[in-house]
């Protein structure tokens, strides 16, 4: 009795920190793009494209091998990880994917200005005739259909459910890493307790779910004059693959090494989330045609799963951009304004 | 799994996505008729002014503007079937130029605001400007187009002053316009190939104002205004003239033009 009133205690002190943590980071992830964007804009000015095309071209002849070489180095260091099994230098690469995703956050007629220099490396999907960052646009699924049905009622929770997603995935992503600190302090082999109990992987579904509110608030962030914003769908759809990758490498790492308390916690304890089985069966159909059984296990089939899953999903994704949906200046403003209620009028 | 079956579906997947962008990058092989004519299911239809080109003596004559400066084209539901809750969006799209849209979502009686701004590499060429109304599947368009001119805004300077030789008027002998001396403006060059009569527009949160003045000797130098209400008006609903700047004359009301000027 003594025991369990301690251990609620300590997961109710927990939980309260991870809540007190979640705020200031998000807080953190919404307002730091902007500080350091206003500190960037001063070596990296707003330049009108239309009007000033030639100061964009000369400066994209010095931007563009930047940005091909950061792309490089990001594609390094992913491969350099699964290669040696340094699965860190591979989510860090993951990460350093994403990243570019918060130089949306500053609104900017010339994309690499301000904190949009962060997006160098994105330049070669920047592309006008096919913008292959709405590539991933499949992603926008879950939002459109949580956004729509309160846009009939005329009820707008676009931004809310961007900063509810940012939110909910450092709280998860705090909650695991104290959970796993706790585990390690207490010389645990597997980490089962807690929010491990629902979650084989909480810190990366933190992340996941944290970087689809960035890329929802990227992709909300207005278009000014002579500029635009294909939102960022595609990096973090690839993002999140890879770190689906990541944690399936790791879980065959720990089956080679035949953890038996691990192999029973992963009979009980779902991967990511749980899911009703009718949605595990269809997220699950093209492993097991592929390959027979219900997981990869192996290095090869591990790349194998990667390339078709990406495949399908920038396929479904294709929809959007041959259809050139949503219209108008895109997912900035979709669904549109709310029925009756008139719109922003800006200044030329 | 052998390295050539992981060979064989990287390959697969790898074609795949090579065939799904360059489709992509493919321009449209059919497009909506470019005549003008709204579809004929539409539920409404959209009106687009000005008409440009336009048919004079069996030749088109286009409308122009410079590289960096705006064509606004105002657009309106017409036709309406039966008026609906949800609004038309309006989209526009344009090759060889930046498009803005104001007002995006209009109800009938409402403008919206298609704003062209050709690069410079499109001088001497013409823009063409699909612009489309959709609404809950239904769909009209409309199609214009306008030159390039070689030019720069030299005007800017002198509409400017003009523009606050009216505003300062009108504040005073107008206050229900709501134009004030801290209003905001912001221009753009229109008809830079008119040279006896120059124009210039400038756009306020609430109004467009449509200057012009005639290079001329006293007393035939005069400047006039007119002013549109954004976003609800077609046409001007005001406009007063300056009968003669060398003599400082003060502005007067004066007939209001039937249409807006571009």
């Amino acid at each position: 009795m003594e025991l369990t009133r301690s251990r609620t205690g300590l997961l109710a002190g927990i939980s309260a920190l991870a809540v007190v943590f979640t705020i200031a980071l998000t807080f953190a992830t919404l307002q730091l793009p902007v500080i350091l964007g206003n500190w960037l804009s001063k070596y990296f000015p707003d330049i009108h494209p239309v009007i000033e095309p030639d100061r964009v071209a000369e400066f994209m002849v010095v931007a563009r091998p930047i940005g091909y070489a950061c792309l490089a180095i990001i594609a390094v260091l992913i491969v350099t990880g699964f290669v040696t099994g340094k699965k860190r230098l591979s989510s860090f690469g993951s990460f350093a994917f994403f990243l570019p995703t918060f130089g949306y956050f500053f609104a900017s007629m010339f994309f690499l200005a301000g904190l949009g220099i962060l997006r160098v490396p994105f330049i070669s999907f920047w592309d006008p005739n096919v913008n292959l960052m709405n590539f991933g646009d499949i992603s926008y699924v879950p939002y459109m259909a949580l956004v729509y049905p309160f846009w009939l009622g005329h009820i707008d929770i676009r931004e809310i459910l961007a900063w509810i997603a940012i939110g909910t995935g450092l709280f998860i992503f705090i909650l695991g890493t104290i959970s796993w600190f706790y585990g390690r302090a207490q010389r645990r082999k597997t980490v089962d307790f807690w929010i491990y109990r629902y979650s084989r992987h909480p810190q990366y579904l933190g992340f996941i779910i944290w970087s689809y509110g960035a890329m929802l608030f990227a992709a909300q962030q207005p278009v000014p004059m002579g500029g635009s914003n294909p939102g960022a769908s595609l990096p973090w759809l690839l993002a999140s693959l890879l770190i689906i990758w990541i944690a399936l490498a790791e879980e065959n790492k720990i089956r080679k090494e035949d953890s038996e308390a691990y192999l029973q916690y992963r009979a009980h304890a779902p991967f990511m989330f749980r899911v009703p089985s009718l949605v595990s069966a269809v997220l699950t159909l093209p492993i097991k045609l592929l390959l027979k059984k219900n997981r990869p296990e192996t290095g090869r089939e591990l790349v194998a799963t990667f390339a078709v899953y990406a495949t399908l999903l920038i396929l479904l994704s294709s929809s959007f951009v041959l259809l050139d949906w949503p219209p108008g200046i895109g997912w900035s403003d979709w669904p549109g304004l709310i029925p009756g209620i008139p719109g922003p009028i800006m200044n030329l | 799994m052998s390295n050539r079956r992981l060979a064989g579906i990287l390959g697969g997947c790898i074609a795949v996505i090579v065939a799904v962008v360059v489709i992509a990058s493919l321009p449209p092989a059919s497009m909506e008729p470019d005549d003008g004519e709204p579809d004929e299911n539409s539920a409404f239809h959209i009106n687009v002014i000005p008409e440009t080109p336009v048919q004079t003596n069996g030749d088109s004559v286009f409308k122009y503007s410079i590289a960096g400066q705006h064509f606004i084209f105002l657009v309106t539901i017409t036709d309406e079937a039966q008026e609906s809750e949800l609004p038309v969006h309006i989209s526009a799209t344009a090759a060889g130029a930046e498009v803005v849209i104001y007002y995006a979502d209009i109800f009938r009686g409402e403008v919206a605001e298609v704003v062209v701004i050709p690069k410079q590499a499109s001088v001497g060429k013409t823009i063409k400007v699909t612009i489309t109304g959709t609404r809950d599947g239904a769909s009209d368009k409309k199609v214009a187009s306008f030159e390039v001119a070689e030019g720069e805004d030299d005007r800017q300077e002198y509409a400017t002053e003009l523009l606050d030789k009216f505003v300062s008027w009108l504040a005073t002998n107008h206050p229900e316009l709501g134009i004030t001396e801290d209003t905001a403006w912001n221009g753009t060059m229109v008809s830079p190939v008119w040279l006896v009569v120059s124009h210039y527009l400038f756009f306020s949160e609430e109004w467009e104002a449509h200057i012009s003045w005639h290079i001329m000797i006293p007393p035939y130098d005069w400047a006039k205004i007119d002013l549109r209400h954004r976003f609800d008006e077609l046409a001007p609903s005001y406009a007063f003239e300056i009968s003669s700047l060398d003599a400082n004359s003060d502005p007067v009301a004066m007939e209001v033009p039937e249409t807006v000027w571009r």
